[in-house]
């Protein structure tokens, strides 16, 4: 009983005293001095990972060093105001756990919302898509030099004026010129209806190139207008 | 540089640079190169063809142009120098965009259809 004993009190003993206390994570980071090769410790008082970002990308644009011009990156992010408001630390592109509802989302933040429409849309239904299955001959107006584009006509317009009008032009095409384009089998194109566009008013059956094709493709221009 | 590059080339200062795709228009802005590709040298089924680049006269990419739209087979059509940093280019997508020739970045576009 004697041995039985004194080898638990040894026990004991190993346990509470002699062994080492297992760390948490917050004494080991106090413990551990920092190694300048390692990433930072994050602070224990932001509760923000170093995986999230709270700043801008910034490409340093080389030309700078070349012309001696200070050069707005070309593709930056801008930074993005966290759920907490203005000066709370940011969670940009990337997902982060919300202590209220203990669950991933999204950031909540409106600077990420999709830009606007960078064309106009001004095709009407009926629209579709499909694929030529032998070479075809489309026709195309324009302005200028602009000899080479997506947009085509099944056939001629009446006059340069309806093309405008019906085709819904933009300003900076009048329809002065008129060519043929043969469009190559296997091309896709979307056709539809122009809508109202530009003040004019539309109607008039387009075709949309998804498939570019060479511009050897585009005939020589004749006066339209 | 040594003129015996099988690919397209450039003639700057005497010498060659090797370029990707043959090219349909070479602007001298002093140290910088504006290139533009022929767009018929790559018409991808799918993506864009990015061919308006501006490279040193070493021959060191310094931008590809941005492009107006994500269309598919998107690219530019021409390019002309307008002023001192701007550049005005047409692209297949319809669109008469200015361009940042430090940076390749689009500053300004009208769709012209």
């Amino acid at each position: 009983m004697t041995t039985v004993r004194r080898l638990t009190v040894l026990l004991v003993w190993l346990f509470v005293v002699a062994l080492p206390a297992p760390h948490t994570g917050a004494s080991a980071a106090e413990s551990v001095p920092s190694d300048p090769g390692s990433l930072a410790t994050p602070s224990s008082t932001d509760g923000v990972s170093p995986l999230d970002f709270a700043g801008s990308f910034v490409y340093d644009a080389p030309v700078d060093a070349v012309l001696g011009r200070t050069v707005e990156p070309a593709y930056s992010v801008a930074p993005v105001v966290g759920p907490e408001g203005a000066g709370a630390p940011a969670a940009l592109l990337s997902w982060h756990l919300d202590d209220s509802t203990r669950s991933l989302v999204a950031p909540r933040t409106g600077p990420l919302e999709l830009a606007n429409p960078t064309t106009v849309n001004n095709a009407g239904s009926p629209i579709r898509s499909f694929v030529t299955e032998t070479d075809m001959t489309y026709y195309r107006v324009y302005s200028g030099d602009n000899t080479v584009g997506g947009y085509l006509t099944g056939a001629p317009p009446f006059s340069a004026d309806d093309a405008v009008a019906g085709l819904a032009l933009p300003p900076a095409n009048r329809a002065d010129f008129i060519q043929q384009v043969n469009v190559p089998a296997g091309t896709r194109l979307q056709s539809s209806i122009a809508t109202e566009a530009f003040d004019q008013p539309g109607g008039l059956l387009q075709f949309e190139l998804l498939d570019r094709i060479p511009t050897s493709a585009f005939g020589e221009g004749k006066p339209f207008r | 540089m040594s003129g015996t590059s099988e690919g397209p080339v450039i003639y700057v200062d005497g010498g060659t640079v090797a370029i990707s795709y043959p090219a349909k228009v070479v602007l001298d802005l002093g140290v910088l190169l504006i290139v533009l590709f022929d767009p018929d040298s790559f018409i991808p089924k799918v993506g864009q063809f990015r061919n308006l680049v501006a490279i040193r006269r070493t021959g060191e990419l310094l931008w590809e142009g941005q492009l107006p739209t994500s269309t598919t087979g998107d690219c530019y059509l021409t390019v002309e120098h307008v002023d001192k940093d701007r550049l005005r280019a047409r692209t297949f997508s319809s669109f008469v965009v200015d361009l940042d020739a430090l940076t390749g970045r689009i500053e300004g576009k009208e769709f012209v259809k």
